[in-house]
């Protein structure tokens, strides 16, 4: 069956030239922070310019993706990737404004995982046939016309957010760990302690997000199927998430887990994470394939 | 209280734990809560790669399982309960007076030159309160302290996320006790009887609602009336997303289904009747069942590819054809196609029979259920939401203030419950201030 929107070639092609420009400054910010760590301390402000340029480009893509779908963009694995790398991006931009350029560090690692985020969405499916990320313009099936719909995909987008920029931060910690002489890298990043405190941080604002996904989840669940909870493995893997990350904020704040375990930890969290998103749409399909 | 002493009172000198103490100890454990999560996470990994109900069957509802949930429980609901003097301490008893050498073991701490006014203290308590800090200044024995503080909401945080996720649970196994799920359905005019629930439930109308792009499964509304006796309880309509609510009840509409009915005439007799099928019914031909066609699938839009597959082109109701499978005894006979309004006579040892799909009748499946639980799942979900917030978004910061040991200095320190970036970022701008209040005198 097809199930396309018609729409018109101008705002296809201005949709698809968006998402390429979008795609093409997150990957010159990328360029920017790595030049940055590697010593050019004045790549940094230009590097966060280039990052909200980026931004801003992409801001524009998911309102005119929204235009052509006659709806919120928050449906199928494009959307929602798109949304995604939206969300880590203003997260991001976020902790910037906030602790300044102290942190610039953290953009040589958020962004080539936001560049990873897109290889989902264009080369990955090329290159493994079994993936399709469609771009097909479709309109909302009824089960998904409620407005629960907004509120657990944007709570959604914030916790993996959240989730990745502590992975981000955990892979400086990582670095900073266990390669003794790095020379000028070792000034650009910031301490072992400042990091701790970056990764605790991001993941307590993941993870309040990611426990208001599932319960907006819940709720809607039991307003369309009768049920709050079905043991989809999407709902499973959500909770496995939650669970990891749980373990991590117990174990950093009551135990004062800092090291290699907790980083360990927020890896293991990153990685239920991204098997949420993309392995169980692939491995385990269950009710929630709608993309 | 009692409870909480048996976590929290003092061991006095050669006084050896009692056993109950001991498992009270071992059961709040952190270690055993991390434990448990951490052996949660893996099993409920291990059964997402098991069919859905297996894992239902087998994992999730199996004894073991729910014995991890409930060790959890137990576990939260006691390091819950431990928390709590310890927490009210740590709100309301804080140590408001510290020395010089106090705050210079603090995580954060600074010493500021002032230009020798006669009271740097009140320049201090000034910039705190700048700062949006509640102050009060302390004689201790060493002399006068400026003790600021902010966020004390913070210090909750945790105790009211444990108590959320108990309410949860507890809202969770109160609605599996006192509640009841059962599936159910029908077409126009016909009923059924929830038991569990004491009522009967007529469907009275169910209209199908195209989507703008009919490729999209439609909307389906029903009209329901619930009666409980002869009395009517509820009266309203069904859809996806848009249940029936009464008394602690709900309607949900589960999916619909479309059911051909076929006229069957014996062509020699001309006796006929008819009924409603569904896909995988037989439709029988003969008194000996020796002929019969199967349902294979109902193509409400039947279309067909060059390659003489038939499909559904969308989920409008033009075209209705029936595909189906004609079996002679065990034997295949090959595919029949039974549009709308077309008869088709079938050679049976009996005689000829005409089939003929006159139509077709829209079905709804319900999910009736009761769950007395939900107002305790909702509470705990918005204190659960609450008590995350407070952890993690308001940070519980306390600073202080002595005169340095040098001359003309000012000793400021911070500490915070989770938080040493923000405390030297608030201690830089309490720095800051009193710089400027200096320098403006």
């Amino acid at each position: 069956m097809a199930s396309l929107i018609e729409v018109s070639p101008a705002l296809l092609l201005l949709e698809n030239v968006l998402f390429m420009a979008a795609a093409l400054v997150y990957l010159a910010a990328t360029i920017g922070y790595i030049i940055y760590v590697r010593g050019q301390r004045e790549w940094g402000t230009f590097s966060a310019m280039v990052l909200k340029i980026a931004f801003i480009i992409h801001t524009a893509f998911i309102a005119v993706r929204g235009y052509n779908v006659e709806r919120l963009p928050f449906v199928g694995h494009y959307e929602f990737g798109n949304l995604f790398i939206w969300g880590t991006a203003l997260v991001y931009i976020w902790t910037e404004w906030r602790l300044k350029e102290k942190f610039y560090a953290v953009g040589a690692f958020i962004t080539p995982l936001m560049m990873l985020y897109f290889s989902y969405l264009t080369v990955i499916p090329s290159v493994i046939p079994a993936i399709v990320v469609s771009r097909v313009h479709r309109p909302l099936p009824p089960v998904l016309q409620s407005n629960w719909l907004s509120v657990h995909v944007a709570t959604s987008v914030f916790g993996y957010a959240g989730f990745t920029l502590a992975f981000a931060a955990a892979m400086i910690w990582l670095i900073k760990h266990y390669v003794p002489a790095l020379g000028v890298l070792g000034r650009m990043f910031p301490t072992h302690e400042a990091l701790d405190e970056y990764i605790y941080r991001s993941a307590g604002f993941g993870f309040l997000f990611h426990t208001a996904m599932i319960i907006s989840g819940a709720i809607w669940a039991d307003i369309s199927w009768g049920r709050y909870w079905g043991w989809d493995p999407k709902e499973m893997w959500s909770l496995i998430t939650w669970f990891v990350f749980a373990v991590y904020l117990h174990a950093r704040f009551t135990r004062g887990w800092t090291g290699k375990r907790a980083i360990a930890l927020i890896a293991l969290g990153w990685v239920a994470m991204l098997f949420t998103w993309v392995g169980v749409a692939w491995l385990l399909p269950g009710i929630h394939a709608f993309g | 209280m009692r409870l909480i002493d048996k976590f929290n009172g003092e061991l006095s000198e050669g006084q050896s734990e009692s056993p109950l103490r001991q498992t009270l100890r071992f059961f709040s454990s952190m270690q055993l809560g991390i434990f448990l999560l951490l052996l949660l996470a893996g099993i409920s990994a291990y059964a997402t790669l098991q069919e859905m109900e297996q894992a239902i069957d087998y994992i999730y509802s199996s004894w073991w399982y729910l014995s991890i949930l409930s060790f959890t429980s137990l576990n939260l609901l006691l390091c819950t309960v431990q928390r709590i003097r310890p927490m009210l301490r740590l709100a309301y008893r804080p140590s408001k007076t510290s020395s010089s050498a106090d705050i210079m073991s603090m995580p954060v701490h600074r010493e500021v030159l002032t230009k020798g006014h006669p009271s740097p203290l009140d320049t201090a308590a000034q910039a705190f309160k700048s700062v949006g800090l509640s102050v009060s200044v302390e004689d201790a024995s060493f002399g006068r302290v400026v003790f600021g503080e902010r966020g004390r909401l913070g210090y909750f945080g945790s105790f009211v996320t444990h108590l959320s996720l108990l309410v949860i649970l507890l809202g969770a196994l109160y609605g599996v006790v006192t509640g009841y799920e059962v599936t159910n359905g029908g077409w126009i005019d016909s009923s059924f009887a929830v038991r569990e629930g004491d009522f009967a439930v007529n469907i009275t109308d169910i209209r199908m609602v195209q989507e703008k792009n009919p490729v999209m499964r439609p909307r389906v509304y029903t009209d329901v009336t619930v009666r409980r006796g002869e009395e009517v309880i509820a009266q309203d309509t069904v859809s996806i997303n848009y249940p029936v609510r009464f008394g602690g009840n709900t309607i949900y509409h589960s999916t619909f289904l479309l059911f051909p009915v076929f006229k069957l005439t014996d062509v020699e007799t001309g006796e006929a009747g008819s009924s409603r099928f569904m896909e995988g019914d037989r439709i029988y031909l003969d008194a000996q069942r020796t002929i019969h066609i199967e349902i294979t699938k109902f193509y409400t839009n039947f279309s067909m590819r060059p390659d003489g597959t038939p499909y559904n082109l969308d989920y409008r109701t033009d075209r209705p054809v029936v595909g189906g499978l004609l079996w002679q005894g065990r034997e295949n006979k090959g595919n029949v196609l039974l549009p709308l309004n077309k008869a088709q006579v079938f050679a049976t040892p009996g005689g000829d029979v005409e089939v003929l799909l006159t139509g077709y009748d829209l079905a709804t499946v319900f999910s009736v259920s009761k769950n007395l639980g939900r107002p305790f799942l909702f509470a705990g979900s918005v204190l659960l939401l609450l008590g995350l917030y407070m952890s993690f978004f308001i940070t519980p910061e306390r600073y202080y203030a002595v005169r340095g040991e040098k001359e003309q200095s000012l000793l400021i320190g911070g500490r915070g419950y989770r938080s040493k970036l923000f405390i030297a970022s608030t201690l830089q701008r309490i720095e800051a201030d009193i710089k400027r209040r200096e320098e403006a005198k």
